[in-house]
């Protein structure tokens, strides 16, 4: 009796789900829920191994509840899996809703769900069918996938049409773990098309749309059929995934285009519901249907989205800015007509079609319109108020959508360029304290500064106020090393450069990045050599002093860097400190009056030639490459006797960062080459004659070298972490680096203390390829736009023009990816892994019959060799046993090849559509054939 | 794939439902839960109704307290998207007769089953309003004859409000809502569904 009264009494006992939601709703703060749910987790521990199938169902329950707030549950699979197996519907719903809730591809009972869910499947009950199947789709394993594809198969023919539909559905998951189920039920598939139930064919278009979208290649032969859907179906959402399908197939049968614009043209003059609308405006577009020549459709679409713009509805205005941000890469006039409304939709109090709209002004921009849009998008970068302050990647965003509509086609749009830096002045000090973009102005200003002559006092002076602003300095940091180098370059225009000079010298090393700091340093004498080095002034007692007093302040400034961590800072700043120290030198030697007013040679004649000689010009980026190779010259030749060769891959290391060095370096600063040289001339080339011109001159030595070479080439060989190539490549460049360099150091032996210096001697590295090859066209400031009546200087090349322009967005592109180009590269989580599908040719032949011909045919190779190599043997043994064996292997290899002839057979490359499915089924049949073999063992 | 996964959240961010057509570890799902949580609570209503995560899009819709959240593949219809919550929304408007979030707290197992009949693999299964509601009720229906009455109403003490199938008289009209359902004082989905201007971009 008691016993009884206990059993009955004990679930009682247990909470329900509804007494668990009740309880975590109950508690108040976060202390308690959590514990309140650990001891219902350790309650559900207990009840899920209950022989009390309802206790444990119920548990099982729970637990899928508290999973759903991220509470694990999967140490309750096996229980989930019982659940699952129960014969009680209610039970079963439950065990399925937990496992497609909690089971991932880790779970490691989904091994023992096999035979279960070959049962659920085969279940007389639809209901228990369906619940297989829903569960399935999220479950599906690559194993479960391969043992159930048969059986899912057989269920597309299900009597009901609600089992077919599903059916059909989850064959996509069933494709993505076990791509060669497409083969074997491709057929199948096909004749769902056909289903006399409209949700079934609406089931198999979703499912070949899915596909198509990975490889269109295979359901080409298809279009017929959805073709006729397209034109008989009024199932809007039928039709909408039909419209997709097509936009997968379209562009690899370019015939299809004619066909389908009659019936999509008709769906968007006639249909009401937007969602259609836009999915054909879509298809048109990213079906490549919208050719430039297409005047016609694009009219039709553009006028459509049109619709979308004049409700109110903010859902139709950011997806039919979306589709104009499309078409306007074909038909940008067209869209331009547009522009009131796109207009309207940059002042939107919605961020994200604010967005929308800018990307796509860009585009709309003229010469007229420019001024008013970036006028309105600046008003936006300033707050009203304290809190009205826009998210600072909305910030970045349109501050790079006005330069990027700015300097678009090399500053088409703009006719004012003074208003041009005014502007990026503004958008310098509205962005202080926005991360990066600082960089992105100043590369902005400095490419105007040298580009735009007419213009360059003004973007010299907008520099100087931003290297003398101290604000700018904490704010906006990054702006700093392309104005600094604007006023090192073009230090001609400065008004004041002793005050630039100042300030300058003054800032304390370690306020700015190295990279700025490196450019300062060059930039200093740059500024020097203009304010010292004129010659309007004559060079009194008084003016001696205040150089001197100039040239000290930049000694202690340069000290203080050449202790830099930077390297680069450092050498630069090490390099200019001796050159400072011996002008301040010169100076001082000056006798104390104004006997003599010439200035000092090293200010007069040797700084202004390390500056001044060459103007700067913009150089397209592909120029170098496009130089011709002057005839008699082989790159491949060896200038000189390889000296040393005990250096291994480190050393090559090295060479290739020196060689990025100085490229860095060029890009900076033109000339520290020379005024290094300059200095340093003496130790330099003593080292040279020492080291490098020692070309061994004895043959001994040479005998030698040749033995060295090829040992260590051997060695190499064997290494097979060495790449041959590249090293001789390599190892030849720095060889002419050598060479070269030592040429530009021989000049005279002493230039410092023999101040009547020679600097013509001094020879410079001319190319002359016009003596050699063909004559270098200089574009020098070429007018670009005739409106602007400003010379706007392109890149210098040479050839022809239209690959520079190429270089041009290649390089605006590069340097400002959009927010969203840099987020694509981050591979995704939601991204479906469908690699297997991508691959996947119904055409090819079997991945397996393909391996086993390859297996084969190396067999047959190596039979062959083995003769090949018996033959040799007989000729030289002649002995008898030997000739038995031959004889065999021959006959097994004139067995294998008749072999691999027969499956070549049955396997035909290409053939006709019709012949394609015919082929399909056929090795359907082998495939089932294989498989009933495979059970059958 | 069209939809990836559905979440049906809260105005203060408490998951109400999450279903995933993807397979993903707790800790993957977590952070996009908590992800677009913030991105979709901190929207205002005057805002579009499509928001752009990773390489994906979020559609969300407010109906009364809840937000329906789904996120679809880049390349996929946005507008239909919505159409398909909103047939959701409808199904399970029916079904529970006047949703509230209570509703779907309790039973949320129900609201699961509905999404499974409306929704498979992410691809929508059935463009039959009537039809999603008719299997639902056939599946209650079965467990409800299976087994043993007071064994069951201790299992599910809500599903003597759900009506069988022989309630259902198949003209359309549904039955009435269990009094549990509609007697509570949480604000009702259908009537007040706050974002949006146009109800249906479907015909």
């Amino acid at each position: 009796m008691s016993t009884q009264l206990k059993k009955a009494a004990a679930p009682l006992f247990k909470k329900s789900l509804h007494d668990l939601i009740r309880g975590i709703r109950a508690c108040n703060d976060n202390e308690a829920t959590d514990k309140f749910i650990r001891s219902a987790i350790s309650e559900c521990r207990q009840e899920v191994l209950s022989q009390d199938m309802d206790v444990k169902s119920m548990a099982v329950l729970k637990l899928a509840y508290l999973q759903m707030h991220g509470h694990d549950m999967t140490w309750a699979s096996f229980n989930v899996l019982e659940v699952m197996s129960s014969s009680k519907f209610a039970q079963k719903r439950i065990g399925y809703l937990a496992a497609m809730q909690s089971f991932g591809a880790d779970t490691d009972v989904l091994m023992l769900a096999t035979n279960m869910l070959k049962k659920d499947l085969a279940s007389s009950n639809h209901l228990d069918v369906a619940l297989a199947i829903s569960g399935l789709s999220n479950i599906v394993s690559p194993s479960l996938a391969r043992d159930l594809a048969e059986d899912l198969l057989k269920m597309m023919n299900h009597s009901k049409p609600y089992v077919r539909k599903k059916a059909v559905l989850v064959m996509y998951k069933i494709f993505l773990q076990y791509p060669e189920a497409l083969r074997t039920s491709f057929p199948r598939l096909r004749e769902k098309l056909e289903d006399p139930e409209i949700a079934v064919v609406s089931a198999t278009v979703n499912v070949i749309c899915e596909l198509a979208k990975k490889h269109p290649k295979n359901y080409l032969p298809l279009a017929p059929q959805l073709f006729n859907i397209l034109t008989t179906s009024s199932n809007n959402w039928m039709l909408i995934k039909i419209i997709k399908l097509f936009a997968s197939l379209a562009p690899i049968e370019p015939r299809l285009k004619a066909k389908l614009i009659p019936p999509i043209t008709n769906i968007i003059q006639t249909t009401t519901a937007m969602s259609l609308l836009y999915e054909c405006i879509n298809c048109i577009v990213s079906g490549g249907m919208l050719s430039k020549d297409d005047e016609q459709l694009a009219t039709m679409c553009v006028g459509k989205l049109r619709i979308f713009f004049e409700e109110t509805d903010q859902n139709l205005k950011f997806v039919g800015l979306l589709a104009y941000n499309k078409i306007v890469l074909t038909h940008p006039l067209l869209v331009a007509q547009n522009a009131d409304v796109i207009m309207d939709c940059m002042d939107d109090p919605d961020l994200s079609i604010r967005e929308r709209a800018v990307e796509l002004v860009v585009y709309l921009v003229n010469t007229d319109t420019l001024f008013e849009v970036v006028k309105r998008l600046m008003l936006q970068l300033i707050p009203q108020t304290r809190d009205q302050v826009l998210p600072e990647h909305y910030r970045i965003e349109v501050v790079r959508r006005i330069l990027n509509m700015c300097s678009k086609d090399t500053y088409a749009n703009v006719t004012n360029f003074e208003w041009y830096v005014a502007v990026l002045v503004d958008l310098a000090k509205i962005t202080e304290g926005v991360k990066d973009i600082g960089a992105e102005i100043g590369a902005e200003l400095q490419n105007v500064a040298v580009r735009v002559r007419s213009v360059r006092d003004n973007a010299v002076g907008a520099a100087a106020r931003m290297v003398t602003d101290k604000d700018v300095m904490i704010k906006n940091p990054r702006v700093l090393k392309y104005a600094g180098w604007v006023v090192g370059e073009y230090a001609l225009y400065l008004d004041n450069p002793e005050s630039i000079l100042d300030a300058m010298s003054s800032i304390k090393p370690q306020t700015l990045s190295h990279d700025t700091e490196a450019v300062y340093i060059q930039a200093i004498p740059k500024i020097y050599s203009q304010y010292a080095g004129t010659d309007r002034i004559p060079w009194t007692y008084s003016r001696a002093q205040e150089v001197l007093r100039l040239t000290e302040n930049i000694v202690v400034y340069l000290e203080k860097c050449s202790t830099s961590m930077d390297i680069e800072v450092q050498e630069r700043s090490v390099e200019f400190l001796e050159l400072f120290r011996l002008i301040a030198l010169a100076i001082k030697d000056r006798p104390n009056d104004d006997s003599d007013l010439t200035s000092p040679a090293l200010i007069s004649q040797v700084m202004t030639s390390m500056f001044n000689i060459w103007e700067l010009n913009p150089v397209s980026a592909k120029a170098q490459k496009r130089i011709p190779v002057p005839e008699g010259l082989d790159l491949d030749e060896e200038f000189n006797q390889p000296a040393v060769y005990s250096e291994s891959e480190d050393e090559e290391e090295t060479l290739l960062r020196e060689l990025v060095m100085k490229q860095q370096e060029q890009n900076s600063a033109k000339n520290v080459n020379s005024a290094a040289a300059s200095v340093s001339v003496k130790a330099k080339s003593k080292k040279s004659r020492t080291t490098r011109s020692g070309t061994p001159s004895e043959s001994e030595d040479e005998e030698e070298m040749e033995r060295r070479r090829q040992e260590r080439r051997r060695r190499q060989a064997e290494d097979p972490f060495y790449i041959l190539e590249s090293d001789k490549v390599v190892s030849k460049s720095r060889k002419s680096r050598r060479n070269s360099s030592a040429s530009e150091l021989s000049g005279p032996d002493d230039p410092m203390k023999n101040e009547k210096l020679d600097i013509d001697s001094i020879p410079i590295m001319k190319l002359e390829i016009a003596s050699i090859a063909a004559p270098v066209t200089k574009k020098k400031a070429k007018r670009r736009n005739q409106p602007a009546h400003v010379d706007i200087a392109k890149e210098e090349t040479f050839g022809d023009d239209e690959a520079v322009s190429g270089v041009d967005v290649d390089e605006i592109a590069q340097r400002r990816p959009s927010a969203r180009g840099a987020s694509t590269q981050k591979k995704s989580i939601l991204r479906v892994d469908a690699r297997g599908l991508e691959n996947y040719d119904l055409d090819s032949p079997d991945e397996d019959e393909a391996d086993k011909q390859e297996v084969e045919r190396f067999k047959a190779e190596i039979l062959e060799a083995r003769q090949k190599a018996a033959k040799a043997a007989e000729e030289e043994v002649m002995a008898t046993h030997i000739v038995v064996k031959k004889k065999k292997k021959k006959a097994k290899v004139v067995k294998k090849v008749k072999k691999r002839e027969e499956t070549d057979e049955t396997k035909p490359k290409k053939e006709p559509a019709e012949k394609k499915e015919e082929n399909i089924e056929e090795k359907a049949d082998e495939n089932g054939e294989k498989n009933v073999e495979a059970q059958e063992a | 794939m069209a939809v990836q996964y559905v979440i049906l959240l809260s105005r203060q961010g408490k998951v109400r439902l999450a279903k995933w057509f993807l397979t993903l570890s707790l800790k993957e799902k977590s952070k996009i839960v908590k992800d677009v949580s913030t991105l979709v609570l901190g929207r205002r209503t005057k805002m579009c109704n499509f928001l752009e995560y990773k390489e994906s899009k979020v559609i969300y819709r407010r109906y009364a307290s809840l937000f329906f959240i789904a996120g679809i593949d880049a390349t996929d219809n946005e507008l239909i998207t919505l159409e398909i919550i909103h047939r959701y929304v409808e199904q399970m408007d029916r079904y529970y007769g006047n949703v509230c979030e209570l509703d779907i707290i309790f039973n949320f197992q129900k609201a699961y089953y509905i999404l499974d009949e409306l929704l498979l693999a992410g691809e929508l299964q059935e463009s039959s309003k009537r039809d999603v509601l008719r299997r639902i009720s056939q599946q209650d229906a079965l467990e409800e004859a299976e087994g043993d009455e007071e064994k069951f109403s201790r299992l599910m003490p809500y599903i003597s409000q759900i009506p069988g199938l022989s309630s259902y008289d198949g003209s359309g009209s549904l039955p009435v809502p269990g009094p549990g359902s509609s007697s509570n004082s949480f604000s009702n989905v259908r009537a007040s569904r706050v974002a949006g201007g146009r109800d249906a971009y479907y015909g």
